[in-house]
């Protein structure tokens, strides 16, 4: 699938016209990574966001940290995301660290890779570009937590 | 239209999962999630359609692996 063909079929670019799905496009570079590979680190500065072209990737919290135990924080899964989807997108929104570390699940996933102050200088020159992401943003953050909540219920408050 | 679905699997709150769909998924179907298979028990509308998109949630189960033992 193009990159084009990927952006238009991802909710974060619903309601773009072509031609400016097109500049996005423009701006994205292509990843692929393997199982196990870590894509972003939590606490990490955060410069990019990720659509998720082909594959399947992981977003894990650290916790129970103890800081006086060396070693890395236990990482707990969050959710896995799939075809479509995007992550690294709350840097867009308030350029803090990474809030989660996201693992890659399924081998040869390809992701597309668009630099945070590239598509924020496109966002500033186009403002209907900007209106609808940020809309888009906001309706996806909305449905990961209805996402979250669903899962809380089914295991009884442990998700 | 593209199906964005929210999955979760019974005696799995880890393993909870979001992907866009091509097809609507039907009760019955396997769905591969990274390494995992689970098969789907239901399907509800999460929330009312926007543009090309619906929202779905569907609740699976994991599909137990049969492991052939000796003769």
């Amino acid at each position: 699938m193009s990159v084009i063909s990927l952006l238009q079929r991802s909710e974060l670019f619903a309601g773009l016209q072509p031609e400016q799905i097109e500049q996005i496009a423009a701006l994205g570079q292509d990843v692929v990574c393997q199982t196990g590979d870590i894509i972003i680190k939590e606490n990490d500065p955060s410069d990019e966001m990720y659509v998720i072209r082909d594959g399947m990737v992981e977003v894990l919290v650290s916790h129970g940290v103890v800081t006086d135990v060396p070693g890395p924080p236990k990482l707990a899964p969050l959710v896995r995301l799939g075809q479509g989807q995007f992550f690294g997108e709350m840097a867009l929104v308030d350029r803090g660290a990474r809030s989660a570390t996201v693992r890659c699940v399924q081998n040869d996933t390809v992701l597309t890779l668009i630099p945070r102050q590239a598509f924020w200088s496109l966002c500033e020159s186009d403002h209907h570009i900007g209106y609808v992401v940020m809309r888009n943003i906001a309706a996806d953050l909305s449905f990961k937590l209805r996402h979250r909540n669903l899962r809380a219920r089914l295991s009884g408050g442990r998700a | 239209m593209i199906y964005k679905v929210s999955y979760c699997i019974v005696g799995r709150p880890d393993l909870g999962a979001i992907a866009n769909l091509n097809t609507l998924p039907s009760v019955g179907d396997q769905v591969k999630l990274g390494d995992e298979t689970v098969e789907v028990t239901e399907v509800i509308e999460l929330i009312p359609p926007r543009g090309d998109f619906g929202y779905l949630h569907v609740t699976c189960q994991p599909v137990q692996e049969t492991t052939q033992t000796g003769p």
